[in-house]
């Protein structure tokens, strides 16, 4: 689900836990082979990649591997499972996640976090747990992997996909919960971490714009739609330097919102007609481009916002 | 299935070919020999990413739903590659052809290096008007590297992603592969359909799709160009990628506007108006010329407002 560079991964991890390369190389090579590794110039062996991780104790755990594929079998209900959550049919999405398990060997703290990490989020929209108690157990899922995993959250630590997306999910859960300035540190951490080249990929770029759109929304939770709107807006310009279509609606209307709340509920003055045409103008295009994605859902969602806020029809042209 | 113990790229590989039951020989045909392939399977040989991403492909799954630790250079290397991929996109050609020159200077002097780059130079020169016939040599030049194309292309054997392209490409564009394109597609559409999977499958069998319908519409076979321009906008719909999206809406206005022409009383005159908005608004996220177009076509044909 991402790519991370394995020299940057490993000086991220020893500066974080406090190792110089002196400490980290001894016994193992020398410290200019382990310099020559960090900046990329040395290929690692496989011996060497071991011994490292016994040093680094508290990864050692997640960093078994380099390569940490899936079966196409355990891909294929993975899949299945994702899909099915994200039309909110948290009931089957738990049964294939049930499925999943028989194949999975959950005594590898990876694998375990992934179950843990789905059924936590299918809990809480299924209402079966509260959000205090999810953000517990979210902490103690991440922490098989990532022990104390906050004091990382001021530095950059080359944390996974999976980790990384379960921080969203608690920092999600913060907001959610009145904690805005927990949620605050966490949401910034992310886009810093996410911003560091250890890791890359399409998913990675991916997450960068989901996490953007949630950090905006508590933004607006907070009434202060100017940054909600660089935040919406940043993630507009991701999504279209990644070629990446899913989000894209969705994001315009949230920049619409912008426009529109501020306009309404900060009661800016009558002169602010070019905000509210602007905001118009947003909808209208969440509108045509979720029409054109085949998001009917949203399309009626967006045509509807559009005729309750500005007396229209969105698909009437706009003097 | 087992449970998992460790994965390891080689146990990935070979979980993936045995699911679609292919051999060891096609997957590695034209890439490099069986014995090297078999030993990548066994964990004993060592794979770049660029090389894994092809191997994977071939196998019909995108290497982006693996997650991997890779080297400085191939991070390197794969950054460059997304960033003239996002600069075609965006049609800063300028800035794609010094990304692809830069890419050039780093990359590792490798069949599958040396196919990437001469597919990208050709495709720049062919987006530029540089040179039509030129770029066309170049790309059959960078597909023969790893097909035959002894007999106008070669059938029944495994094809990449970047593979697809240039097939796509030049059955459209080779004068040799012309008259027999549809043909070339629907068999590279049932290839996609047999081998590629989740979001490979989206992007390439929407790349083929759009290709099938433009040629029925160039073709004036209007019925067919719908049907398959209908199918490429369900398939890149559900994708991930914008890019192509607005070109098939575009299309699927301009056969309607092709069914006005030969029925004035068939009621298309608000389709078309719709296909263009979408179409219209999309580009307006990332290609203002392409929206220009789009709303000179609603004025000049159809005498209407976008």
């Amino acid at each position: 689900m991402a790519f991370y560079e394995i020299g940057k991964t490993i000086r991220l991890n020893r500066e974080c836990d406090g190792h110089t390369l002196e400490s980290l190389s001894d016994g193992i090579c020398s410290v200019q082979t382990l310099y020559r590794i960090e900046k990329g110039k040395s290929r690692l062996k496989a011996e060497y990649y071991e011994a490292f991780l016994e040093k680094l104790q508290d990864c050692q755990e997640r960093n078994r591997t380099v390569f940490i594929g899936d079966s196409p079998q355990i891909m294929e209900i993975k899949k299945h499972v994702e899909t099915i959550a994200s039309y909110f049919d948290y009931q089957n999405a738990e049964e294939s996640l049930g499925e999943l398990e028989k194949y999975l060997d959950i005594k590898q703290p990876v694998v375990l976090q992934y179950i843990l990490h789905k059924k936590l989020v299918f809990d809480l929209y299924a209402s079966k747990i509260t959000a205090e108690l999810y953000i517990q157990k979210m902490e103690s899922a991440l922490e098989l992997t990532v022990p104390k995993y906050r004091r990382y959250i001021n530095m950059i630590y080359p944390f996974r996909h999976q980790e990384l997306m379960m921080i969203m999910s608690i920092a999600n859960a913060m907001h959610g919960n009145g904690h805005y300035e927990e949620a605050h540190k966490l949401f910034q951490s992310l886009i810093r971490i996410l911003n560091h080249s250890y890791i890359c990929g399409n998913h990675a770029g991916d997450l960068k714009i989901v996490v953007l759109r949630n950090y905006a929304l508590l933004y607006h939770t907070e009434h202060e739609y100017q940054k909600e709107r660089i935040l919406s807006e940043a993630a507009l310009r991701l999504a279209i330097m990644y070629n990446y279509g899913r989000h894209l609606a969705t994001i315009l209307e949230e920049i619409s919102c912008t426009y529109y709340d501020d306009d309404v509920k900060n009661m800016l003055p009558q002169n602010h007609t070019s905000d509210k045409k602007t905001g118009m103008r947003y909808l209208r295009q969440a509108y045509y481009v979720a029409l054109a994605r085949g998001q009917g859902q949203y399309a009626d969602l967006f045509r509807k916002s559009f005729q309750r806020k500005y007396g229209k029809d969105a698909c009437k042209t706009i003097k | 299935m087992e449970k998992s113990d460790v994965i390891t790229t080689g146990k990935v590989l070979s979980a993936y070919r045995k699911s679609i039951r292919v051999s060891q020989k096609m997957i590695s045909d034209g890439i490099c020999s069986i014995t090297t392939y078999s030993r990548i399977e066994a964990d004993v040989r060592d794979v770049d990413f660029y090389m894994l991403q092809i191997l994977f492909e071939r196998l019909g799954v995108s290497v982006e739903e693996q997650e991997i630790m890779i080297s400085l250079l191939d991070e390197r290397l794969y950054r460059k590659r997304q960033n003239v991929h996002n600069c075609i996109f965006t049609k800063k050609y300028d800035a794609a052809k010094t990304l692809l020159q830069q890419h050039q200077n780093d990359m590792p002097d490798t069949l599958i290096y040396r196919q990437y780059d001469m597919y990208m130079s050709g495709l720049l020169l062919f987006l530029t008007g540089a040179g039509k016939d030129e770029s066309v040599e170049l790309i059959r030049k960078a597909l023969s590297l790893t097909h035959k194309m002894t007999d106008g292309y070669e059938r029944g054997t495994l094809y990449s992603g970047i593979e697809t392209d240039m097939l796509i490409f030049l059955s459209q564009h080779d004068k040799a592969l012309i008259s027999g394109a549809i043909h070339i597609l629907t068999d590279i559409l049932q290839h996609i359909r047999t081998y590629y999977k989740g979001e490979l499958r989206k992007t390439y069998g929407g790349r083929v799709l759009y290709s099938m319908a433009r040629l029925y519409m160039e073709k004036g076979r209007l019925q067919e160009a719908l049907k398959y321009a209908l199918q490429a906008v369900d398939v890149v719909g559900s994708g991930r990628e914008i890019a192509l999206l607005p070109d098939v809406h575009f299309l699927i206005a301009q056969i309607y506007y092709g069914e006005l022409q030969t029925d004035p009383a068939g009621n298309k005159r608000e389709q078309i108006l719709e296909e263009c908005r979408m179409a219209y608004y999309l580009y307006k996220l990332y290609d203002e010329e392409s929206a220009e177009k789009v709303n000179h076509f609603v004025k000049d044909k159809i005498h209407g407002i976008l």
